[in-house]
């Protein structure tokens, strides 16, 4: 019989999406003038020492997700490296969201460390 | 990208990843987003190792990316959510329509029957405007209550 993933993957993959949208929210948030989907996943990584172990490339999906809820703009600029890339930045109702999830993100871990008391 | 190995990679590799998902113009969006991020991430890994491999850089760059499977998984759930949101936003449109019609057809048919049966003495649209002040009323208050709760 096969094996499907553990619970703990299971829950990390679960609870990784969730943080994920957030955290693209919280990283083009730092960036006043934008930044682009490589420099997004670079932060993710840096940021985070890998914790949230993100392919690179599923990011795209989810910053198109968020493009179409309206929370980021995006235009396009020449890249030295070759072909122009889309730089992402918040729209005002971006900014508004990831404020509130800002201060539901803090509620949300206050109350899980008094659960751990 | 002068070297051909490393460009049949990348075709290979975005091949796939269309292969998996409709043809539409977010896929196109998406292949082209990847296609940057692929040349972002091989020249800088490329000028920080020069004598590295161009064929191992590319496979890093890769496998940092994910499979065309994950890519296409992780499309896949966005796309799930966003037309699960689009249904429930037009059932929730169907379901005014439907109970406004309704309310218009009760208030109509209460007011041809109060015409009727009081033959004549209480005008017809005068009944319907009254009726339709009271429906509207208690929507009005119906969805304060649902808004309190």
């Amino acid at each position: 019989m096969e094996k499907g993933p553990s619970f703990e993957d299971s829950w990390k993959i679960e609870i990784r999406r969730g943080i994920l949208q957030y955290a693209v929210l919280a990283i083009v948030n730092r960036h006043d003038k934008g930044i682009h989907g490589y420099g997004i996943a670079r932060e993710l990584e840096e940021r985070t020492d890998g914790l949230l172990q993100v392919k690179e490339g599923t990011l795209y999906p989810i910053l198109h997700r968020l493009r179409k809820e309206r929370l980021l703009n995006v235009h396009t600029e020449k890249s030295e490296s070759g072909p122009s890339r889309k730089v992402y930045v918040l729209t005002g109702e971006g900014d508004r969201v990831f404020r509130q999830l800002t201060i539901l993100v803090g509620d949300i871990f206050e109350k899980l460390e008094v659960l751990q008391e | 990208m002068s070297n051909n190995d490393v460009e049949l990679a990348i075709e290979n590799y975005l091949k796939k990843i269309a292969k998996l998902l409709p043809d539409s113009f977010e896929t196109e969006d998406l292949l082209e987003d990847l296609r940057s991020h692929i040349s972002e991430s091989y020249h800088e890994k490329v000028q920080k190792n020069p004598n590295q491999d161009e064929l191992q850089v590319i496979t890093e760059v890769l496998e940092a990316l994910g499979t065309p499977e994950e890519i296409a998984e992780e499309y896949g759930k966005e796309q799930v959510e966003e037309e699960e949101e689009e249904k429930s936003r037009s059932e929730r449109w169907i379901y005014y329509a439907m109970r406004l019609t309704l309310a218009i057809v009760v208030v109509v048919l209460a007011s041809w029957v109060v015409s009727i049966v009081t033959e004549g003495a209480v005008d017809f649209m005068f009944a319907v405007v009254v009726l339709l002040a009271f429906a509207v009323i208690e929507w009005v208050v119906r969805t304060q209550q649902t808004k309190d709760a």
